[in-house]
């Protein structure tokens, strides 16, 4: 019991400094240009985060993100009219700039792997991996909530194709624009 | 902050300007089919390998050699076998599919083995023993294609009593000696067939009988008569004596047989390269 007891004092005495842990969901729009093919992909794009640290200064963010393909870029069955579903899970290290206004600018990198749905005659799904870069700003609310504006920008590179004799390695540069809350505690 | 604020606008401007576009053609390139560059073949058991390719075709109309990439297999690899591309005589005639796989797709072709049925043999000196003659070798077939030259799938054994020098599956080159001599062909493990190389015995002669004699062994020469007009010379084969109820052989050599005759009439019989395909009897009958 006691035990108990002094684990609850900690934590409560974590949350009471300031709000550093926080989650998130983020609503924007992708863009995506491959860079040795001529394509294009756009579509809409949720993501849900959870993150330590403080507005003011560092923090890290874990995000997964989900958009569904309005192109058809990968797939070639006739079945379907673009390719499908695609997943992402990101780790970002946020640094927040505080100049005494009302926002927080911050500037963000970091790297992430996902993968997509596709409808191909030797694959059905295709992984790919991104590094990416970023910069937005915070809309604080009060201390707990605020809201987020966040232009990303990833070099992704996707899983081989194949083709039985060759194997073709697509890359594209994909800009997302994200509208989102945060929620801290 | 102004800094700042003028990059998130001009990306914000860039990105909103870039948006909205979707390509809807696929743009990489997918396998469309697999499939073997050769219809149902024919080969002969004796052929040597064959080739063909796998070609995969794609979504944009280009073609690949995937003949290294595909699985290949035969549906009876008793008949012949497939591997990456090189398709094997396994039997003396018979038919199989061979088949390519790779996920998805696949693809078969028919192949028919066509049976050897014999072989002709060139002729050679058999009185010349002192060195080695060349014996050419060709197929005939259950097709009724003959005298078709063999390329593989044959070997050669002698019987010991003539030497092979070297061979390939369409010429020996032998050294004969001077007795029976047989060649074996061998075909995917097994005897095919064999060819008498010594000269050729035309018949066997005895020397007199008593018919009358029922009591006691005879001792009656034996003498083989050869092509060449060779006549009453010593045997070079090795013979197997049978006879009737009649009489009976009790002892025999190269040159006589000790034979006794319970009753006439009765008949012996010789037979060279006995439990062989170039079995051959020489009867002869006393009454």
């Amino acid at each position: 019991m006691k035990k108990i007891m002094l684990f609850l004092l900690l934590v409560s005495s974590t949350y009471a400094e300031s709000p550093k842990t926080y989650l998130g969901a983020s609503f924007g729009y992708l863009n995506e240009n491959f860079t040795n093919a001529d394509a294009q992909a756009s579509m809409n794009s949720m993501k849900f985060k959870a993150g330590y640290g403080e507005r003011k200064a560092y923090s890290v963010e874990f995000s997964l993100d989900y958009a569904q393909s309005k192109a058809k870029i990968f797939s070639s069955s006739n079945n379907v009219s673009s390719d499908g579903d695609r997943y992402g899970l990101n780790i970002d290290i946020v640094k927040g700039f505080d100049f005494d206004v009302y926002v927080l600018p911050f500037v963000k990198a970091g790297f992430g792997a996902g993968r997509m749905r596709v409808d191909r005659e030797l694959q059905d799904k295709l992984s790919y991996g991104a590094f990416s870069v970023g910069a937005g700003f915070l809309i604080p609310i009060n201390e707990h909530f605020d809201l987020e504006v966040v232009c990303d920008y990833k070099k992704t590179s996707y899983e081989k194709i194949n083709l039985i004799s060759s194997q073709i390695r697509y890359e594209s540069n994909l800009n997302v624009l994200y509208f989102g809350f945060n929620t801290r505690f | 902050m102004k800094l700042l604020t003028n990059a998130f606008l001009t990306f914000g401007t860039l990105f909103f300007a870039a948006c909205g576009e979707n390509t809807t053609n696929t743009v990489a390139p997918d396998v469309s089919a697999v499939e073997i560059n050769s219809s149902d073949i024919i080969m002969y058991s004796t052929d040597g390998n064959l080739s063909v390719r796998a070609f995969a075709t794609y979504t944009d109309s280009a073609r690949e050699d995937v003949t290294n990439f595909v699985d290949w297999a035969s549906s009876n690899s008793s008949v012949a076998s497939s591997s990456v591309g090189v398709i094997s005589a396994n039997a003396n005639g018979g038919e199989t599919n061979v088949i390519v796989n790779y996920s998805n797709f696949s693809d078969q072709m028919n192949v028919k083995v066509i049976k050897l049925t014999s072989i002709n043999y060139s002729v050679i000196d058999t009185n010349y023993t002192s060195a080695a003659q060349d014996i050419n070798v060709s197929g005939n077939f259950e097709n009724n294609d003959a005298n078709i030259t063999m390329n593989d799938n044959i070997t050669w054994l002698s019987d010991g009593n003539s030497t092979i020098q070297e061979s390939d599956s369409s010429r020996i080159s032998i050294i004969i000696g001077d007795q029976q001599a047989l060649l074996y062909g061998v075909m995917f493990g097994a005897v095919f067939s064999c060819h008498p190389i010594s000269k050729e015995l035309l018949s066997i002669s005895y020397s007199d009988v008593n018919v009358s004699d029922l009591e006691n062994n005879q001792t009656i020469y034996i003498y083989g008569n050869y092509e060449n007009n060779e006549t009453n010379a010593t045997l070079i084969h090795n013979i197997l004596w049978t006879w009737d109820a009649n009489s009976t052989i009790e002892e025999a050599n190269s040159t006589a047989i000790a034979l006794k005759i319970h009753n006439v009439p009765t008949t012996i019989t010789a037979t060279i390269f006995p439990g062989t395909d170039c079995a051959k009897d020489f009867n002869q009958t006393w009454q």
